[in-house]
């Protein structure tokens, strides 16, 4: 049994529901990835989603984007992604570390040679938002062959055939994409999100239900992990707090985490954002933005062509 | 003809390993929506023939094939013959692919239009189509592209069309791509997106190239008809690649025919300033599709450096990758140095040449060049050029 499923028993035994913060890895100094996660942890996570940055995050919104240009900024690669969890692995062996990122860094080391890392590593998911059921079989399997789960991601809008088809390949959980457009949008409506809702809609009900064992967790406003494991639920619409929560991250715009409404997540929620360093964070933040500025000042500056 | 027929892209939208469909599950159910609609409308006769009438009677097509008697005079052997594509409306070949999908956008019923654009070219067509049928226009373009071409930016406005500065990571094409996916993902329900070059995810690539493909029909009859035969090379530039594979692709089963791709080595693929993904790229997956990148060693995209704003792309359309690819020992690509003494050396431009009066730009000026390098044939045997957009002229 993997980590991840083991993690999701274990909750569902105590009847709580699965947090899972996202930090991308890197951002805003790479010192400071691994302490990040250790509080994310003390803090209350069960599940970490580490982001591997990317040059074009073309699902992601202007707050990711720029925590992944910050780390690249710092020359982050997908490599030293892989080290910062070894190196988080060092003092924690129990909570689960999902990859999150996109398809060209990774073929770009090449599939089998990322699971194996990644495995040695102490990964235990990787979800690669580019690649669909359709593009992802043969990633699914290289996962599977080094006891990686592969995360796929499913929409509102799927068809009953595609999440037979997600099924097939996904395992660990299924990220439920809640909101139309990208991360980080205010464009959550509540109500369709809660029309759509895995077992309350006809094509869920009568296909997904059956054909879809794993847990599913979803992002909402700032990346609310939204997760139901077994029972059925509604989205509370009065989430007054949880978007207070989400503008004081936005500001820090390093890091993408919620909750999903309700009383319970909420404080959870809230405590784990009191935990982390914020300040800290802010301050390295601001120094990233100016070193960026320089070196486009630099790039920009008229240079000497050779005759 | 060739044997076993090209058949390409595949269902899933491969041509071998390239294309494909790297997006997000979001962006799914557009990409079927838009693969049916495009499916039907492929064998509708009455979609053909709004495709075909608005050709002809908006986009003034077909367009010339002229031969360029004194610059083969000069050049001294091959005979070299222009398509004309910057004598359609808005000055190049981009509006061909605009009008297709811009009908197809009206029958899908969304009233909103999106595109991306570089130099502008694509932008331009899009606007200018949008306010043809009516539609809601946005186009992205990357900042330091608006402070480039700043003419086409204030065509665009004149169109009606609202002009969003991208200011994320180069602040170039690729940037205003990413950022136009983002819109798309945003207003799927009302919105189209028009992509401008054979590039992106499947059926893009397919549809893109069926709609240029005018470019190489018309050249097959004109060439038979003015000059009885075919030419033994066709040479188009390769950014995107929509150009050359508009006039490639109704070529590809003509086995005399050599068809040759130049791309933009910028400062020359050693000092890696440079836009010449199918030279020096290697495959990954951007943008929807599996193709040649130019990316470091951790597979981050890297900034390109063209003279051309339209050929500052760091990848190239999947079709020009699997051709590159297949073995054809007919397909080549080629990549050039930009140089602005090349650029006058071997132009029909009107300063050298007076009785020409073809303006000078560095798309054809990479074409040129790659002519040049080409042995002059003593048989005096037609080379023929496709003649792309004069939207670059002013660098």
């Amino acid at each position: 049994m993997s980590k991840i499923q083991a993690t999701f028993e274990r909750l569902q035994a105590q009847g709580r529901q699965a947090l899972i913060p996202f930090i991308t890895a890197g951002d805003p100094d790479p010192a400071l990835t691994v302490p990040l996660m250790h509080t994310l942890v003390e803090a209350g996570a069960d599940i970490i989603e580490l982001g591997v940055p990317f040059s074009d995050p073309m699902a992601d919104g202007p707050t990711i984007q720029r925590a992944s240009e910050r780390a690249l900024l710092k020359g982050v690669s997908l490599r030293q992604v892989l080290g910062m969890v070894a190196n988080f692995r060092a003092d924690n062996n129990e909570t689960p570390v999902v990859l999150m990122g996109y398809a060209n860094p990774i073929e770009s080391m090449g599939i089998d040679d990322f699971a194996a890392t990644a495995f040695d590593a102490g990964v235990d998911g990787v979800l690669v938002v580019d690649y669909p059921p359709e593009e992802g079989a043969a990633f699914a399997h290289a996962m599977h062959a080094n006891a990686l789960d592969p995360i796929f991601l499913l929409a509102p809008t799927s068809t009953a055939a595609r999440i037979s088809q997600v099924a097939a390949l996904a395992s660990g959980y299924v990220y439920y994409v809640s909101l139309k457009g990208v991360t980080g949008s205010t464009a959550l409506d509540v109500d369709a999100v809660a029309a759509r809702i895995p077992g309350n809609t006809l094509g869920y009900r009568h296909s997904g239900r059956r054909r879809l064992r794993y847990p599913r967790c979803g992002n909402g406003r700032c990346g609310r992990p939204y997760r139901r494991c077994g029972r059925r639920r509604q989205p509370h619409r009065r989430n007054d707090r949880t978007v207070d929560a989400g503008k004081r991250l936005r500001e820090c715009s390093c890091l993408r985490l919620g909750t999903s409404p309700g009383n319970r997540r909420r404080k959870r929620t809230a405590r784990l954002i009191q935990a982390l360093p914020l300040k800290e964070c802010h301050e390295l933040v601001d120094q990233a933005v100016t070193a960026k500025d320089q070196a486009e000042c630099l790039r920009n500056s008229p240079q000497v062509q050779p005759a | 003809m060739v044997a076993p027929r090209y058949n390409l892209p595949d269902t899933l939208g491969h041509f071998g390993p390239y294309g494909g469909t790297f997006v997000a599950e979001t962006l799914i159910p557009a990409l079927e929506e838009l693969k049916e609609a495009y499916a039907q409308a492929q064998h509708d006769p009455l979609f053909n023939a709004e495709f075909e009438y608005d050709l002809k009677h908006y986009v003034g097509r077909p367009s010339p094939i002229y031969h360029a008697k004194r610059w083969s005079d000069r050049l001294g052997g091959a005979q070299i013959h222009l398509k004309r594509e910057d004598l359609n409306h808005t000055g190049a070949h981009k509006i061909n692919n605009c009008i297709g999908q811009a009908i197809l956008a009206r029958r899908m019923g969304k009233p909103r239009v999106i595109a991306e654009t570089g130099a502008g070219q694509h932008g331009v067509a899009t606007a200018t189509v949008a306010a043809r049928y009516g539609m809601e226009c946005v186009v992205y373009m990357g900042s330091e592209d608006i402070r480039r071409q700043a003419a086409n930016v204030y065509r665009m406005k004149l169109l009606g069309a609202t002009v969003v500065p991208v200011t994320s990571g180069s602040k170039t094409l690729k940037d205003a791509l990413n950022e136009a996916m983002r819109d798309w993902v945003t207003n799927i329900a009302n919105t189209f997106y028009i992509i401008g070059t054979v590039a992106g995810p499947h059926p893009y690539p397919m549809m893109v190239r069926d709609f240029q493909s005018v470019i190489g029909r018309e050249a097959i009859g004109q060439m038979q008809e003015q000059h009885g035969r075919q030419p033994d090379a066709l040479i188009a530039c390769v950014g995107g690649g929509s150009n050359a594979m508009g006039i490639f692709y109704p070529y590809i089963p003509l086995e005399g025919v050599r068809l040759i791709g130049v791309e933009a080595a910028g400062e020359g693929i050693e000092s890696g300033h440079h836009a010449a993904s199918l030279t020096a790229g290697r495959p990954g997956v951007l943008h929807g599709n599996r193709t040649y990148l130019l990316q470091d060693e951790n597979g981050q995209i890297i900034e390109t450096h063209s003279i051309s704003a339209g050929l500052d792309y760091p990848g190239v359309g999947p079709e020009h990758a699997w051709l590159k690819d297949s073995g054809t020992r007919r397909i080549r690509h080629h990549h050039r140095r930009r140089s602005p003494a090349g650029l006058s050396r071997s132009m029909p431009s009107g300063r050298h040449h007076p009785g020409t009066r073809i303006e000078p730009c560095p798309r054809l000026c990479r074409q040129a060049r790659a002519v040049l390098a080409q042995r002059p044939d003593p048989a005096g045997q037609p080379f023929r050029p496709g003649r792309q957009g004069h939207a670059h002229r002013r660098r």
